[in-house]
């Protein structure tokens, strides 16, 4: 991974038509490449958004309603919110972002994506693991280790089939035309690495070969804070690296400003998950204090590099993708300030044990991540399948709809959790009483969920009104391509 | 990378994975005592529900939020409290009281059966679902079973049926019976002051103080 | 797997990923890349080398610096039995109780002096001379009564410790002590050096004398081996 920030330092100021027209076709070819596998993964991954999005509201209804579907076990919130939680992060988070990572190495790489039927394969048995994991929890087969609630036997399967995602979008970056690795691939390239290397050292210490005592909270709550922050985070990053400047038209301020947010990031984003007040020794929630505050670093960083490039220019063509870009690079900063905030003792007092985080992590998956991939869909469905979106209604509809779903959602939650906080460490005043104040911030945040899940049906609409377009005009389905990856790129070529 | 890996996990896993049972007393009392029968089988319920989601299992250190003031626990929790739980479950979020101490604190089982069955029975405004595939409902045979859940006004069942706990929630009342760190700790002391005098916590008479401080709703 | 992968290696060498249009601008024109937009929209993101502030990395080592005082102050020494509220190991230990027999091995601690020329700092006693107090099974045995004897009274004799024959004496120190110090002193010795027995009690000292009221302190009558062998005690 040192190799990563071998910036070729070669852009030279003019290039040959010819050279130019040749790194154009094998764009096209790399983007044709792509679709089947990618629009697998996409499709699945808006399915799951939508089906965690309305178990979402199923369980932040039960908050605030606690009589609302409680005769059935299955239905209990206590299974519930973990369940939608994960079919969301493991469903929506982990396909959406393998399907945008892969296309991102292979365009940026000039390469056709390798293995694809491997892919597909691997996308198959996630859903397929998801799937399990998702009715294990509901099903009361839950580990209890928050995040990790997917019963053991299922994470195997996860690995492999991530496994067999990830090998191709390795190899694919192996094989890639230009040399020169830009920002967006190192940070896939990281995620790729640590998202494995979270879930094999959490898995194995919590469920297979369980620690004792207060430890497991220990390594539970570190892989909780890790995956956002050394996936989700990462991912969403990659995104944003790649679109600010394509969609300014200009080239990102500094490679060596991004170079130093991205190595303090990878030293510091991962010091984190345990509050103070916990029950473990000291330095252990001290440290997560100072890897917090270490983590104003790299934001600053890419707040400088993303400012200087932003300063002054206006996207081309008064373009929809960049609405989302911009909503999820200012989401970053909340995200993170909040995130920072909250870990420190003096917020930390009022804010720990409330609906506080459950705020932040709503800012940071919504927000940060669900915004960025949102506007990277929207560029490249059209690119790799060659059909153009069907309703730009239905993408206004879905923008609208996820701004203010995410910011109610996050806000009901932030200034909930701060009243509670607020309320609970009184003691004079009555436990109910302290949670009564809070309980109109949970039906806001039940709304904003509403507005998501509308939102997300009106992305998942266009999708497959796209597809079934796109099949039309094929006059075969996509995926009969599979069998021969050229057939599939002459078929994108014909349209 | 790898020093946070190891900062996180290697290193608490060396100074907390080794941990034994400590000696608190001067009968060489020794601490925790592991979970045994139902109790042990009740946090497997409590685990598959997820009450974790809403019930934290973690006292706060004094002057840090009013888990003192709230009567949670005589002192903050430590590690050595979960040395011997499958599945450590301190929760995330107070959508519901801190249950560190429940088994002090709370110590009626008919009160646990006939919240868990309906909260509302017992705490009036409480957020907590009801809980009835806990229980089940069958027709009065001659005379009514004796562990039948005593339910009054609005919430008692129809004349000529009774509910009765199932298995599972005996369980998770044991093992909510059973959840007790009050015990003082050489690296959790009692904190000074007042409360000094309840030295012998671990007996009722701290628990007594305990649990009279404790407005059923708190 | 991929037929066409040979061909695409000939395709061409290095590629250079920037547009056409996009005029790159030297670091020291910093405002020259300004209207410089890519008209290609598939024309992927560059990269400028603008250098990083220095402010920036002095801003790091002051945030490490005070990251590091930080855990100076709050990390409790990373000693895992340092909570919230607490500083250091030190505050921690003064925050306890000192009483019942964690106070009398403190005090143990001091008075073994009086033993240790003899037996040792380290409990190791003298080969030959004096046996050793570590892993010795007199001083192990669970029930403290034979022990307690042993420096009330003196001993002298032949021995065995440790499988090892002995045979040298051990003067009284029953009237140089008070019962609470001896209780002191043998509960320190049975938990030092991986001993693991458990602390002895002043009240059991005091049992102790009482029962051999008859028998001076002033070394005049130490016990034999065989003696204390011979007397009964509970297990």
């Amino acid at each position: 991974m040192t190799g990563m920030n071998t910036q070729s330092s070669e852009t030279a100021a003019g290039q040959s038509p010819d050279q130019s027209a040749m790194s154009k076709s094998r764009v096209l070819e790399a983007d044709k490449s792509c679709s089947v596998p990618v629009m697998f993964l996409l499709t699945w991954a808006l399915a799951w958004l939508v089906g965690g999005g309305i178990l979402a509201v199923v369980s932040s209804i039960k908050l605030h309603g606690p009589g609302f579907l409680a005769g059935s076990a299955w239905l209990t919130y206590g299974r519930v919110q973990p369940a939608s939680i994960h079919a969301l992060l493991y469903g929506f988070g982990f396909q959406a972002a393998i399907a945008v990572g892969l296309w991102m190495i292979a365009r940026l790489g000039q390469a056709e994506l390798m293995g694809r039927k491997g892919i597909l394969l691997g996308g198959a048995f996630w859903n397929l693991g998801v799937c399990l994991g998702v009715f294990g929890i509901l099903g009361g087969a839950g580990t209890g280790h928050p995040m990790l609630e997917m019963p053991g036997f299922v994470s195997p399967l996860l690995l492999v089939s991530y496994s067999l995602m990830g090998v191709w979008a390795l190899i694919t970056l192996h094989f890639r035309q230009v040399r020169s690795l830009y920002v967006s691939q190192w940070y896939l390239l990281a995620a790729l690495f640590w998202f494995p290397w979270i879930f094999i050292a959490a898995q194995s210490s919590l469920v297979f070969h369980p620690v004792r005592g207060a430890l497991q909270f220990v390594i539970s709550s570190w892989y909780g804070h890790a995956v956002v922050a050394l996936w989700l985070v990462p991912v969403a990053l990659a995104v944003l690296f790649y679109f600010i400047p394509k969609l300014l038209g200009r080239p990102l301020h500094s490679k060596h400003l991004a170079t130093f947010g991205f190595w303090t990031m990878a030293l510091f984003a991962g010091w984190g998950g345990v509050q103070a007040g916990a029950p473990v020794p000291r330095w252990i929630s001290s440290v997560c204090i100072v890897g917090g505050g270490l983590m104003l670093l790299p934001l600053i960083a890419v707040g400088m590099n993303w400012w200087f490039t932003a300063r002054g220019a206006k996207p081309a063509q008064g373009d929809f993708v960049w609405g989302f870009i911009r909503f999820a690079a200012v989401a970053f900063f909340a995200a993170m300030l909040l995130d920072i905030g909250g870990r420190t003792r003096v917020i930390g007092e009022v804010t720990d044990l409330t609906v506080f985080s459950s705020g932040v992590y709503a800012l940071y998956f919504y927000g940060v991540f669900g915004m960025s991939i949102a506007g990277a869909v929207y560029y490249l469905v059209p690119k790799i399948t060659q059909t153009e979106w069907p309703s730009a209604q239905l993408i206004r509809w879905h923008y609208l709809g996820s701004m203010v779903g995410t910011v109610l959602i996050t806000a009901a939650l932030v200034v909930g959790g701060v009243i509670q906080g607020l309320r609970l460490n009184n003691a004079d005043i009555a436990f109910v009483d302290a949670l009564a104040k809070t309980v109109p911030f949970l039906g806001l945040s039940t709304l904003g969920g509403l507005i998501l899940v509308a939102a997300n049906v009106a992305f998942l609409l266009n999708l497959v009104r796209l597809l079934t377009v796109c099949c039309r005009c094929c006059c075969c389905l996509p995926w009969n391509g599979t069998a021969n990856g050229n057939k599939a790129a002459a078929v994108g070529a014909n349209l | 990378m790898a020093v946070t890996w190891y900062g996180m996990l290697v290193a608490p896993s060396r100074q907390m994975g080794g941990q034994q049972q400590a000696n608190v007393g001067p009968g060489n009392e020794r601490y925790p005592i592991p979970r045994l029968g139902p109790a042990h089988r009740g946090a497997e319920v409590y685990r598959s529900n997820g009450c974790a989601y809403c019930h934290t299992q973690q006292v706060r250190p004094q002057g840090y939020g009013s888990d003192f003031e709230r009567g949670w626990g005589l002192r903050m929790s430590a590690a050595q409290d979960f040395l011997f739980e499958e599945t450590v479950a301190l929760g995330q979020v107070r959508m519901g009281p801190d249950l560190a101490n429940v088994g002090f604190r709370l110590t009626d089982e008919a009160w646990h059966y006939a919240h868990l069955y309906n909260p509302k029975s017992k705490v009036t405004g409480s957020l907590m679902p009801q809980y009835p595939f806990l229980f089940k409902e069958q027709p009065i045979k001659g005379s009514p079973s004796g562990d039948a859940l005593v339910l009054t006004g609005a919430f008692a069942p129809p004349t000529g049926v009774e509910i009765v706990p199932t298995k599972e929630a005996r369980e998770l009342v044991a093992y909510l019976m059973s959840l007790k760190s009050q015990v003082p700790l050489f690296e959790t002391p009692l904190p000074a002051g007042p409360k000094q005098d309840a030295e012998a916590t671990a007996s009722s008479e701290g628990a007594g103080n305990a649990q009279t401080n404790l407005a059923l709703n708190r | 797997m991929k037929p066409d992968r040979n061909k695409k290696k000939t395709s061409g060498g290095p590629a250079n990923p920037s547009a056409p249009t996009t005029k790159r601008s030297t670091p020291a024109a910093g405002g020259s890349k300004r209207g410089s937009r890519g008209n290609s929209e598939d024309s992927e993101p560059t990269a400028g080398s603008e250098p990083v502030p220095v402010w920036l990395f002095v801003l790091m080592a002051l945030m490490l610096y005070s990251g590091m005082s930080y855990l100076h102050t709050y990390g409790g020494g990373f000693n895992p039995k340092v909570y919230e509220n607490f500083r250091s190991y030190k505050l921690v230990d003064s925050a306890n109780p000192k009483s019942g027999p964690e106070m009398l091995i403190a005090k143990g601690e001091a008075l073994y002096m009086v033993c240790a020329a003899c037996h040792q700092v380290n409990g190791m006693g003298v080969a030959g001379q004096f046996p050793p107090l570590m892993g010795s099974e007199w001083v192990n045995e669970p029930n403290p009564a034979r022990l307690i004897r042993i420096p009330l009274h003196g001993l002298s004799g032949p021995m065995q410790v440790k499988g090892q024959d002995w045979n040298s004496s051990m003067a009284a120190l029953g009237s140089a002590l008070s019962a609470e110090d001896i209780a002191a002193i043998l509960s320190y010795i049975r938990q030092a050096w991986g001993n693991t027995a458990g602390p002895v009690t002043p009240a059991e000292v005091e049992a102790v004398i009482a029962d051999t009221s008859s028998r001076s302190m002033d070394g005049s009558r130490p016990w034999t081996a065989s003696e204390l062998m011979s007397i009964e005690v509970a297990q």
